[in-house]
């Protein structure tokens, strides 16, 4: 390792103890519940792969996904790329969808620009002072716009800012402002052990959110996570190999911390392989698993790529007996490489 | 897969399942009866003469001649014949009788058609009138025949409709000669009584051999044929296909009746009512391989033929449930029941015959063992049919009501979960933020069968106020798996 690689890790380790100790300060569980945080929605998960592995995404490089995770992953933003993910929550009648597009052309900064709603359909309002009447029971907006880059080498670091407004039962209404930060250190190892990468991030800062007389705390989030990657040969002649395309493993795990709540543990698991079919540049199945307290969710996903294409999908059993998500996304890349 | 197999692939998968929908309905078969009813004939028609039937058979393709009966199983035949060609010499002089019908005049007497072969082998429908069905004086002209004379034209068939006019089902050789293998069936309208008549179209496809048609009580048509199987030219089987309207037909599946091929074949086929009414009796002309005489042979619809009931699904909350059950062969007051192992019978009440394919009645499974039953269908003689697992006994769908289900818990607000359900098990209800993360068990206890109400006043697991927000309560239970609504604002 470089005299300046090992600077650039030193500074990186002192810039995540910080951000680990802030974040431990700020959202320390009081009571280790959830529900006491409002602005649910803000914690919903809009990368298709990430979720496959348990939303384990602190640490990894994830493109346009990386917006949900850690501004600092849009580094990986090579192309100007376009995202679109949608949920059908596990009530059957709400929906979720996002739009992300981020470019590389402000060198040598990534920007990301998103947009994403929450419509959890029609409530029939029962009130026992007689009221009868059929109402929207949420609807939420999000917009966001993020800036990543690379002051050093091996770290990249990034930020969002988030304009959201809250829309409940057509009734109480609020608007709100919310920052997102984070960073990721590549931790240069020997090519034969792989690549490894740490990261940090604090999602949600912002201030309570009031929607009729109490201000609540909306769900400030800290989280480290590490990532692991390494391609595996399949055939010890290079060309050969080449050809028949490269099976690379990815594991990840994040320690997070969400206001209010305990502490939260994510393992995901990759294996994808490139130049499957013939025709698809990889493919890629996913496993993941979180736990949150006593409760546990189970995640699995794939995703194939093909072109300047990709398709995602993810199914997620929900803690206790919640039930099932379903998610899907696609993504395009299009123009030059900065 | 290439396109051209994923067309037949489709194609097939089709008509497989097309013809499974099609073929649904569970047509009665008909049980052989002893004895020969008539010898060296070929049965026509039936004419009831008050508590006497008179049958008209053919006799060596030559005369038309009576029997009659007052049991449609014992038949005395009457002397001389009604019709024979040699008393048809005119313009028109037969070789042969082949067919006949008869239908009865609006003022007085009958109309017989009959389909003659002339001695230049042209193929007539042509007719003859009685004022008591015993003495016939042939009419002039010819009522029927192809465009081409020489095109076979034979078993014929009469049905009233409801506004008067008639209709005549045929066979007639699809490609205008005489070839059993190309006998398709037709049919034909008069408004005059047999008279004239308009060509309507093909029924049936060939190959389609002598048939009866015969008209259900609820206006329905079924048309009975003999026809071959596969790769065989004699007949060996009775057919089946109804129709709503008379000219469209759905086969019916598997076969009312069926022989075995290497003793002999059938010639000629008459369905008519029996005498309770309520059952059909076939006469089958049957040729013992190497006879060129049919004798007459009798075939019965026996038991009670099940189709479906509707609701199959039966409620142990129900005190009554309405039914009706599709089928045929039912007598004028059947009973129903239900029978289960270790279990009392459940016998209907009100049994109603609506029509010779539907009854209808009443159950009452209150409080009777969940499970399936077997449905026991019996006829007035004791003739009965029993059907496992025809029905079955359950519960309903258990269900939620939340009244307030938008409050204030800072201001005394909370939710009144109503929760019915219909079987005893363990409910458990629990609140979910809108991402799925458990916030508050309200309940999960075993509950008897009944409605409760319990309260969510906004609190959690641990005791403390949620934030404002959309939460979903699940509920879980016997037959309760839903997910609703509750808005807490404070």
């Amino acid at each position: 390792m470089s005299r300046k690689s090992l600077v650039a890790l030193k500074k990186f380790i002192f810039l995540f103890l910080i951000t680990t100790y802030y974040s431990l300060l700020t959202t320390h569980a009081l009571c280790g519940e959830f529900g006491l945080t409002t602005a649910q929605f803000l914690r919903r998960d809009i990368g298709t792969r990430v979720l496959g592995l348990a939303g384990v995404g602190t640490a990894l490089s994830a493109q346009l996904e990386s917006l949900g995770y850690n501004p600092a992953g849009l580094t990986s933003v090579e192309k100007n790329s376009l995202m679109t993910n949608y949920i059908n929550g596990f009530s059957g009648s709400d929906n979720f969808g996002v739009i992300v597009f981020g470019t590389p052309a402000l060198a040598p900064f990534k920007t990301a620009l998103g947009v994403s709603y929450y419509d959890a359909g029609n409530i029939n309002l029962n009130l026992s002072n007689g009221i009868r009447e059929t109402r929207k029971a949420e609807q939420d907006l999000l917009t966001m716009g993020s800036l990543a880059f690379e002051p050093l080498p091996y770290l990249s670091l990034g930020a969002t800012l988030k304009y959201c407004h809250l829309d409940l039962a057509q009734e109480f209404k609020a608007n709100a402002t919310a920052f997102d930060g984070g960073a990721i250190m590549k931790v240069p190892l020997n090519q034969k052990l792989g690549h490894l990468s740490i990261g940090t991030s604090i999602l949600n800062i912002g201030q309570n959110i009031t929607l009729y007389r109490q201000a609540d705390p909306i769900p400030t989030k800290s989280s480290i996570g590490a990532v692991w990657q390494k391609e595996l040969g399949i055939h010890p002649d290079a060309d050969f190999e080449d050809e028949q395309g490269k099976y690379q493993l990815l594991l990840a795990g994040d320690y997070s911390q969400t206001k209010k709540e305990d502490a939260s543990y994510a393992y995901g698991f990759e294996l994808a392989k490139t130049k499957m079919l013939g025709f698809l540049n990889w493919a890629a199945l996913r496993l993941g698993y979180r736990i949150t307290g006593s409760a546990a969710s189970f995640h699995f996903g794939f995703g194939w790529g093909w072109s300047s294409s990709e398709l995602n999908y993810a199914l997620v059993k929900l803690p206790k007996d919640a039930g099932l998500e379903h998610h899907i996304s696609y993504g395009i890349k299009f123009g030059h490489t900065e | 897969m290439n396109k051209k197999r994923k067309f037949w692939f489709f194609f097939l998968l089709l008509t497989t399942y097309s013809s499974l929908l099609t073929s649904s309905w569970a047509a009665p078969n008909f049980t052989q009866e002893t004895a020969i009813r008539l010898s060296s004939a070929s049965a026509q028609t039936i004419l009831e003469f008050g508590s006497t039937f008179r049958m008209y058979f053919i006799r060596d393709n030559a005369q038309i001649r009576t029997s009659t009966s007052t049991d449609g199983l014992n038949w005395s035949e009457e002397p001389g014949f009604r019709l024979s060609t040699s008393t048809i010499l005119n313009t028109l002089d037969a070789s042969s009788i082949t067919a006949c019908a008869i239908l009865p005049l609006d003022t007085t007497g009958y109309r017989m058609l009959y389909t003659a072969l002339s001695s230049t082998n042209s193929y007539h429908v042509l007719s003859a009138t009685s004022t008591d069905g015993l003495g016939w004086a042939k009419e002039s002209g010819v009522r029927f025949q192809a465009s081409t004379s020489t095109t076979f034209i034979g078993s014929i068939r009469l049905q009233e409709l409801s506004d008067g006019r008639w209709r005549m089902y045929y066979l007639q050789d699809s490609t205008g000669g005489n070839n059993p293998q190309n006998y398709e069936l037709r049919s034909a309208l008069s408004t005059n009584e047999g008279v004239t008549w308009s060509t309507e179209g093909k029924r049936i496809s060939a190959p389609v051999g002598p048939f009866s048609a015969i008209t259900l009580t609820n206006a329905k048509t079924r048309l009975l044929y003999l026809a071959p199987l596969a790769n065989q030219t004699t007949y060996s089987q009775v057919l089946s296909q109804t129709s709503s309207d008379g000219t469209t037909f759905t086969p019916e599946s598997s076969a009312r009746l069926s022989t075995d091929s290497t003793k002999g074949s059938y010639a000629s086929l008459l369905v008519y009512r029996s005498t309770e009414n309520f059952r059909w009796r076939a006469y089958t002309g049957f040729t013992v391989n190497g006879s060129t005489t049919p004798n007459v042979y009798s075939d019965l619809t026996q038991t009670p033929s099940f189709d479906s009931i509707d609701p199959a699904r039966m409620y142990k909350t129900q005190n009554g449930t309405g039914f009706t059950i599709k089928g045929e062969v039912f007598s004028s007051t059947p009973t129903v029941r239900l029978t289960r192992a270790g279990a009392s019978d459940i016998a209907a009440t009100g049994i109603t015959r609506l029509d010779d394919q539907t009854i209808t009645g009443s159950l009452t499974t209150l409080n009777q063992p969940l499970g399936s039953w077997q449905l026991v269908i019996t006829n007035d003689d004791g003739q009965s049919t029993s059907v496992e697992g025809a029905v079955t006994i359950d519960f309903p769908s258990g269900d939620i009501q939340i009244t307030d289900n938008l409050f204030k818990p800072k201001e005394g607000g909370r939710a009144r979960i109503d929760v019915t359900i219909y079987n005893d098990s363990v409910v458990t209800l629990r609140i979910f933020t809108i991402n799925g993360m458990p916030v508050k068990t309200v309940l999960d206890e075993s509950k008897s069968a009944g409605t409760f109400s319990v309260f969510w006043n906004g609190d959690t697991d641990g005791g403390n106020t949620v934030a404002s927000g959309l939460y979903y309560l699940r509920s879980k239970g016997a037959k309760l798996n839903r997910v609703d609504k509750i808005i807490v604002v404070k």
